[in-house]
């Protein structure tokens, strides 16, 4: 057996030993992914639950006319949005989606602002079922939002940092960092410490 | 975009610096609440409804939620804790948090159909709040986990660990160490023959193997090392010092990865994950 094939033969060990750090670019693209569906999940499980919402609304609050119209505006645009996967490739198409989202978002909380003037509304059992429903979706949307963020970080640390970032420039030559959501205001805001 | 790495680096140091309490059994009472009888009586309620479904169910109260909504501390409880099992995320955790007077019912993914949102909050206003608004926690949690038992009872029937379900890693020892005897057979039997010199590489060849494959988690790459070593090691001696503990750490390496809920006499969560399901009151 010569030098040379043990030397080759020792460098393909090599390469297997470091097998873990070959596969983290995809691996890591693949929890991206997944985690972006989750975020498009709870999302759209949102957009599911408005019609109904805004039915049971109507029935005890008619004149509020420009909040149910803002809801609905809000999300016809965010249906209207057709996201693909290729949107966490995409950063303006990124914005736009989060854009309609948040209106969403602002709409939905002032509607359920101005049913809390509706005292029979607020006694309905499907209105309490729709708004616990809604409150859940809220909360899940912004765990999918921190775990997307969570996958982003790891993935685009990969990307960045030496020596992981020169195997995926190798290998994975058209891997880019993926955007992360840009927080609003109210999320950024400290939370509230009772010192009573 | 330089700001927006900073804000969720931020909120992601912001969810680190949270601590948990440990998970000493079904109802960890931090916050002191509870009498004894209460804490027996929810013990044998839960563990009767766990050794029927498998769903586990936590009661935990709250000294402090340190800053963070009900919401947000409760989500992240579950999935350190890892309440559920793991793959179908049956965990329900009731949380209680006196002193910021919020209690929330907590539902892993699994369980989310079964335990809706709306179904957890009629049982938090329905049959908690109205024992918490007089001070009875003990009646308030006893009634909550009788719902929430209800809700969910049934969801999942205990099996027994399915062989499919394990993962392919979960053979490796097995292999390991059946690989190893069929080499001391071979060994013996081809001891006086030309191929010596391979059986005797062929030990530390396969825990050089075995090593990679625990790594990399490839078969295939680890059966090619195996190979490759097979012609490259000069007749290391078996059995040396080293190789004997190298089993030893490989192994117990491995056997703290694999981690499913106990039923015995401790208790720790069987790796199910939390999203959010589930409902918050105040009173």
């Amino acid at each position: 057996m010569s030098k040379i094939t043990n030397v080759v033969l020792l460098a393909i060990v090599g390469i297997f030993f470091s097998g873990c750090m070959v596969n983290n670019v995809p691996t890591y693209d693949e929890e991206v992914k997944a985690a972006w569906a989750q975020v498009q999940n709870q999302y759209k499980r949102r957009a599911d639950l408005i019609p109904n919402l805004i039915a049971t609304v109507k029935g005890y609050a008619k004149h509020e006319k420009d909040v149910l119209e803002a809801v609905t505006k809000a999300r016809s645009s965010v249906a209207k949005l057709t996201v693909t996967k290729d949107v966490l490739d995409n950063p303006e198409l990124f914005m736009k989606f989060q854009k309609a989202q948040n209106r969403l978002s602002s709409a939905l909380s002032r509607l359920l602002a101005v049913s809390e003037r509706y005292p029979n509304l607020k006694a309905d059992k499907n209105f309490l079922a729709l708004q616990a429903q809604l409150e859940g979706t809220e909360n899940r949307i912004a765990i999918a939002r921190r775990d997307y963020i969570e996958a982003v970080k790891k993935y685009n640390l990969e990307l960045r940092t030496i020596p992981n970032k020169w195997i995926a420039h190798l290998l994975y030559p058209d891997a880019k960092p993926k955007p992360v959501f840009s927080i609003t205001k109210e999320e950024v805001k400290v939370p509230k410490v009772d010192f009573n | 975009m330089r700001f927006l790495v900073a804000v969720s680096l931020g909120s992601v140091l912001l969810i680190a610096s949270i601590t948990f309490p440990k998970l000493t059994g079904r109802v960890v009472d931090e916050a002191g609440i509870l009498s004894p009888n209460t804490k027996l009586e929810l013990v044998k309620l839960i563990r009767k409804s766990e050794k029927k479904s498998s769903n586990q169910i936590v009661v935990v109260t709250l000294k402090s939620l340190q800053g963070q909504s009900i919401s947000d501390y409760g989500y992240q409880l579950g999935r350190h804790w890892g309440i559920g099992q793991k793959g179908k995320d049956n965990g329900v955790l009731l949380i209680v948090a006196p002193n910021e007077r919020k209690v929330r019912i907590e539902v892993g993914y699994g369980l989310e159909s079964r335990l809706t949102d709306a179904l957890s909050s009629m049982i938090i206003h329905n049959d908690i709040l109205p024992y918490f608004k007089r001070g009875d926690y003990d009646g308030g949690i006893l009634k909550g986990v009788r719902s929430i038992i209800k809700a969910i009872g049934g969801t999942y029937k205990v099996k027994k660990d399915k062989k499919s379900r394990k993962s392919v890693s979960s053979y490796a020892p097995i292999i390991f160490f059946a690989f190893i005897f069929f080499i001391m057979v071979t060994q013996n039997l081809i001891a006086n023959t030309k191929y010596k010199s391979y059986a005797q590489r062929a030990i530390p060849a396969s825990f050089a193997a075995f090593f990679i494959y625990v790594l990399t988690g490839f078969l295939i790459a680890a059966i090619i090392a195996f190979i490759a070593l097979l012609f490259i090691l000069d007749g290391v001696s078996s059995g040396n010092d080293n190789t004997t503990h190298f089993i030893g750490g490989g192994f117990n390496d491995f056997d703290s990865g694999d981690s499913f809920g106990s039923f015995g006499g401790g208790f720790s969560g069987g790796g199910g994950s939390f999203g959010g399901g589930g409902a918050s009151g105040s009173w």
